[in-house]
């Protein structure tokens, strides 16, 4: 094997219109052999547009997509999707409604019927729907849909399989388990996919590295836990957990300083120069609070979200939330003074 | 579905479609099939020739005009003189040569350019109730339009080509002014808007709804033959109009040969056929024609309404008259 | 290298929407000769009474389609009452029967000397007399727009319903809990939902009203069709005909550009995917509601068809005639050819559409929806003249390479009539095709061909069982409306040849129904079959 990781698909400076408007602008990614990739973005920022480019189910306006070496599409010629290998996977699930699922399966396999009915019944076992074979799809829960679709999916043995928010309409309390289940067969497998979604648990629990899309861009690739931490947009700070907005201003490569919290330190150097204004993002677990009659802050309100309290508090007319850990006994009314925890800053221009 | 769909084209294109052969003559025809079937029969019998036919009420001299040369029609059928000339005019007609059109057919009933021939006359007359209008014998068209008429009067749609025809002749006698003028009192006598058949104004009369109508002389035969309608005209008596002046306007049924004739001698035998004593008979006793041929005698019942005095102004200088018939009626908004 | 490109698609669809607007352009040149001396004579006199006939011809009829067809379309799609099921088809029956043939019909039936007034007066011991007592005359516009809405109404119908049906009921529920009553939510909410399905409904029946001849000239109504006719057969001015069937085009168009505009961004579209529970009718609403629909059906369908079978056996010695069953046969059999064609190619234009994302894949089921609007004679001649002109160029060339010319192998022939019912017709089957497409999850298309299908297999194996009932239908109302054509029918058939619809015709100018009775019925019967045939596939499961 090479020494390099082997990469399954390249997509290169990939434009696409829809009439006018940009759809995507000069966007290019890499999928790793056996890699999962997220594309993480708000609705309208072109996830699903570059999952259609890849399938070729989009003419394209610039760029080239490969699979290996092939280009696969470019602005002249764009393999057709039913030549490509790649399959796909529907919020909808996109089963054919008047197929039982043993159809639904072999539909894709070329191989003579009692052959491609015997494969389609180890893909059956393979997404834990043995003896379903002759139910329809409306007779199915929207997780054991969304399995047959997978088991559709890798029936043509795609090197590379394409998820358009595979989970959101699968019930809450199956989504882990079936979120569980298709990634390790896609690790069994070695199959690379790329994978669309706007929530970012999904993104965390299912795929080993993601790309945040903002307006038809990608603007940040890398595990969940350095986006989370050194988020390079606003957007994509927002998008990684929620937080609390300050204006700062730069004391120097360490140090800022908020009207509302005092002195702030970074564990890390931040880069903004020093007496610069800046828009200082802090989450909600990167803040304490302690009763403290002498504090500037009033708890104002106090919700309970299952694994700690979520407090509202009010210092010099602004709104800060807080994580509490339930232990802590803090009622609203009180007076708290607010300490930021150690972190390194995340810093964005202007105010 | 796959399966049902292929054998529904096998169907399809396995479906006999009627061949036109050597051995036809091919006939557009304007009048109906209750007439022509009939005679046409006959002429198949005696001939062996096929017949071939296209019943259409409009349309017909568009399609051989623009059929032109490769057109299939040998004979064209009319029920009035306006769509004989019009065809004839618009140079789809040839001149037919023979003796026995000219022996069969009277010399005002042909063309002088043997273009077209007359089969039958007609007269258009007046029915009146039997009830309610005393003397009657004596009405001429004029009369339909005086005041002893007032909402009294039935009549189908203006620009019926019978009515056309009518209302050219009377342009001819009198001018369109005068024409107009009579138009328009007519209108106001009328008992209802121009609407139904000849017949269907008989009826009119039979329930009170007028006393006098016009219509075609046959009909009144026809109604008598046929049992629904025999009370129809039993309500009416017939009236050959303008006894006492010019006398009744008559029209003619005809045929024309087209220019393009692909079988000219089948043609020409049914025309022959046609003015024979044998069809002539036929156009008589089928739907009560007055016969052109002049050995031929009307039937019995056409014979009991008595002679009359047809107009003697001759149909082609009537049909100079048709484009200012069809806009006086636009004018008076005799249909509206 | 393969692509995904569906220029194959688009071109097909181009050229073969071509073929389907030339008679209109045959039209349009035919419509540019001059004839100013015949306008300024038809402005000058009859032209205004003619264009407010019209109006109001069309607007009555739509008025009549709406009142008949919206509240069944309500009540079979949102409400559970006794025979709904029953009368969810039955009341699509009276697009079988003919408008000339229920013309002659209540003619027969309700004037002076019908049935009905003879009885109203032996009851009354009223003077035989006309004009001494009151009844309404139908031989009117508003008899000819009563008539027309009677057998239209069956097409915003089944529109409408489908409409409702995908609407569902939560809609109208929040509505209501929002404190409007029924009637308010039903004109504030379900109403106004439905429009774009409304307006593509009374098209369709506007379309028809505006074309009709042989109803409205039996009604003695003049209206544009008159002039049409007046213009071309009077004054002998084709070109003033097909201008002012150009003119009727354009209006209608213009309407519709109008109702779009007015439409503007409103989106109407809408998938409940929410099963609904159907509004339970307490007795006396259900039976007002069975009253209502009953009502429709007796008076479209069932008295009409009475009547006829009263006049089969009265006469039917005359009426019965073998030549009937081989007229039956060729009608059948042309009106299912052109059915199919029809439907083929409106499969054809819609998954254009659905590949091609450029505005010109639009074009084709676009154009070729005009032709519906044009007055049916009007049309033929279109299809004539174009025809003729192909011909005689082919027999030239021919003739000039050395040949036997052919003649006149297509104008002459059945193939004319299928052409022009296919052209004539393209317009309903584009309507159904469309909207069974739209039911289709675009991912099933992706998910097939991601799967190494290509889109004709893609078509065949997924959107053609999908849409087997809109298939189905598409076919089964272009065959109806194939059986009951009658203008194209009488000028471009071939010889000996007769449909259904001429044979009735050729009785009912002359005034005798009664004696083609038995082919009337023949062709309500070929009706009939497909609409029952139509509901049991509705009632299978999916």
């Amino acid at each position: 094997m090479n020494e390099f990781p082997e990469i399954a698909l390249s997509v290169d400076e990939l434009s696409v219109f829809y009439g006018d408007n940009k759809v995507l602008e000069q966007l290019s990614l890499k999928v790793l052999a056996n890699e999962i990739l997220c594309l993480l973005g708000q609705s309208g920022s072109g996830k699903t547009t570059v999952l259609k480019a890849v399938a070729g189910l989009l003419p394209l306006q610039y760029g080239t997509i490969s699979i290996g070496e092939e280009i696969i599409s470019s602005v002249d010629t764009v393999l057709a999707a039913d030549k490509r290998g790649i399959g796909i996977i529907f919020q909808d699930y996109a089963l054919f409604p008047h197929m039982t699922v043993l159809e639904n399966i072999c539909y894709g396999i070329k191989e003579p019927k009692q052959q491609a009915e015997l494969s389609a019944k180890s893909l059956l076992e393979l997404v834990k729907m043995a003896g379903y074979d002759g139910s329809y799809p409306h007779e199915l829960s929207g997780g054991q849909q969304q399995r047959i679709a997978i088991a559709r999916a890798l029936a043509i043995e795609p090197k590379i399989l394409l998820l358009d928010e595979p989970f959101s309409n699968v019930d809450h309390n199956l989504r882990q388990q079936l979120m569980a289940d298709i990634r390790q067969i896609l690790k069994a497998r070695n199959v690379a996919a790329i994978f669309v979604t706007h929530n970012k648990a999904e993104a965390f629990a299912f795929a080993d590295k993601l790309a945040f899309m903002e307006g038809g861009k990608i603007v940040q690739t890398g595990t969940a836990e350095f986006l989370y931490l050194h988020p390079c947009s606003a957007a994509l700070a927002e998008s990684m957990g929620q937080g609390n907005w300050l204006d700062v201003q730069v004391l120097d490569q360490r140090r800022i300083m908020s009207n509302i919290l005092g002195e702030i330190l970074s564990t890390k150097q931040h880069g903004f120069e020093k007496g610069q204004k800046c828009r200082q993002f802090i989450r909600f677990n990167q803040l304490a609070i302690s009763g403290d009659d002498t504090g500037s802050a009033k708890v104002i309100d106090s919700v309970f979200n299952g694994e700690n309290y979520l407090c509202t508090l009010t210092i010099n007319k602004t709104i800060l939330v807080v994580n509490l850990a339930l232990a802590q006994k803090i009622s609203v009314g009180d007076t708290v003074s607010v300490t930021v925890l150690p972190h390194a800053a995340i810093l964005f221009d202007g105010q | 579905m796959k399966n049902s769909l292929l054998s529904l084209f096998v169907v399809i294109f396995l479906f006999p479609i009627a061949n036109v052969s050597a051995q036809d003559v091919n006939i557009y025809s304007y009048r109906q099939p209750f007439l022509i079937d009939p005679i046409t029969a006959k002429f198949t019998e005696e001939t062996g020739i096929n017949v071939n036919i296209i019943y259409a009420k409009k349309g017909i001299a568009e399609r051989l005009k623009r059929e032109g040369k490769y057109s299939p029609a040998d004979i064209v059928l009319t029920s009035d003189f306006n769509r004989l000339i019009e065809i004839t005019e618009k140079g789809l007609t040839q001149a037919v040569e023979s003796e026995i059109l000219i022996q069969n057919i009277p010399s005002q009933y042909r063309d002088d350019k043997s273009h077209w021939f007359a089969l039958t006359t007609r007269a258009r007359v007046i029915y009146a109730s039997k009830d309610r209008i005393k003397n009657a014998e004596a009405l001429d068209y004029e009369d339909l339009a005086s005041e002893r008429f007032k909402g009294k009067v039935c009549v189908r749609s203006g620009k019926h080509p019978y009515n056309i025809s009518l209302i050219a002749s009377m342009i001819a006698h009198y001018g369109e002014a005068e024409t107009k003028a009579w138009l328009l009192k007519l209108k106001e006598n009328l008992a209802r808007k121009p609407q139904g058949n000849d017949r269907g104004q008989v009826k009119a009369i039979k329930e009170g709804i007028c006393d006098v109508s016009l219509g075609n002389s046959y009909y009144y035969g026809k109604m008598l033959m046929d049992d629904a309608q025999k009370p129809w005209a039993d309500a009416v008596s017939i009236i050959f109009p303008n006894q006492k002046n010019r006398g009744a306007h008559i029209n003619i049924s005809g045929i024309a040969m087209t220019k393009y004739a692909p079988n000219k001698e089948n043609a020409l035998a049914l025309m022959a056929f046609l003015s024979s004593e044998k069809a002539q008979g036929l156009y008589a006793s089928l739907n009560m024609e007055y016969p052109v041929n002049p050995i031929v005698e009307p039937s019995e019942t056409v014979k009991s309404w008595g002679e009359f005095k047809a107009d003697s102004l001759p149909l082609t200088t009537v049909v100079q008259y048709q484009a200012a018939a069809y806009k006086l009626l636009d004018e008076v908004k005799f249909d509206l | 290298m393969q692509t995904t490109n569906p220029r194959a698609w688009l071109s097909l669809s181009w050229i073969v929407s071509l073929f389907l607007v030339v008679p209109i352009i045959a039209l349009l040149l035919q419509s540019f000769g001059s004839d100013t001396d015949l306008f300024v004579h038809l402005w000058n006199t009859v032209l205004t009474d003619y264009v407010i006939n019209t109006v109001q011809l069309v607007f009555l009829v739509l008025l009549f389609s709406t009142i008949f067809a919206l509240p069944s379309a309500w009540l079979i799609a949102m409400c559970d009452f006794k025979w709904r099921q029953q009368f969810q088809w039955l009341l699509m029956l009276p697009l079988a029967m003919p408008a000339y043939v229920i013309a002659y019909i209540y003619t027969d039936l309700l004037d002076f000397s019908g049935p009905v007034q003879r009885s109203l007066r032996s009851v009354f011991q009223a003077n035989t007399a006309m004009g001494e007592y009151w009844f309404f005359e139908i031989r009117n516009v508003y008899g000819a727009a009563l008539m027309l809405a009677l057998v239209l109404y069956p097409y915003l119908y089944l529109i409408a319903r489908t409409s409702f049906l995908e609407q569902g009921a939560s809609l109208f529920q929040v509505s209501r809990t929002l404190g409007l009553s029924p009637w308010q939510s039903f004109k504030k909410v379900s109403l106004p939902l439905c429009r774009p399905a409304i307006v593509v409904g009374l098209i369709f029946i506007g379309a028809e009203a505006l074309g009709d001849f042989a109803t409205v000239h039996y009604f003695a109504v003049n209206t544009l069709t008159t002039a049409v006719y007046d213009s071309w057969l009077g004054h002998g001015s084709l070109s003033a005909a097909a201008k002012i069937s150009m003119f009727m085009l354009l209006s209608v168009v213009g309407l519709l550009a109008i109702e779009r505009w007015q439409r503007g961004r409103q989106r109407f579209y809408q998938k409940s995917t929410a099963k609904m529970t159907k509004f339970k009718l307490n007795k006396r609403q259900s039976l007002a509601a069975v009253a209502w629909c009953l009502m429709l059906i007796m008076a479209g369908f069932i008295v009409p068809v009475m009547i006829l079978v009263d006049y089969a056996i009265n006469y039917f010695a005359v009426g019965w005639q073998d030549v009937l069953w081989q007229v039956l046969l060729q009608s059948v059999w042309l009106a299912l050819v052109a059915a199919v064609i029809t439907t083929i190619i409106a499969v054809l234009f819609v998954y254009t559409t659905r590949l091609s994302a450029r505005p010109s894949a639009h074009v084709p089921l676009k154009i070729s929806m005009m032709s519906y609007i044009i007055p049916s004679t009007v049309l033929a001649i279109g299809v004539l003249i174009s025809m003729t002109l192909f011909e005689t160029s082919v027999n030239e060339w021919l003739v000039s390479l050395g040949y036997q010319p052919p003649g006149l192998f297509l104008s002459g022939t059945i193939f004319a009539l299928i052409f022009a019912f296919v052209v004539r017709f393209q317009a309903v089957a584009n309507g159904v095709i469309e909207s069974s497409f739209l039911n289709i999850s675009p991912s099933l298309d992706m998910a097939s061909k991601t799967l190494g299908k290509s889109n004709v297999q893609t078509l065949f194996s997924i959107h053609m069982p999908l849409m087997k009932k809109g298939l189905f239908t598409a076919v089964l109302l272009v065959f109806i409306e194939c059986m009951k054509e009658l203008p194209a029918a009488l000028l471009l058939r071939p010889f000996n040849f007769d449909t259904l619809a001429t044979y009735v015709y050729q009785f009912v100018s002359d005034e005798h129904l009664e004696h083609a009775a038995v082919a009337a019925i023949l062709i309500v019967l070929a009706g009939l079959i497909p609409v029952i045939r139509l509901t049991q596939t509705g009632k299978s499961p999916q």
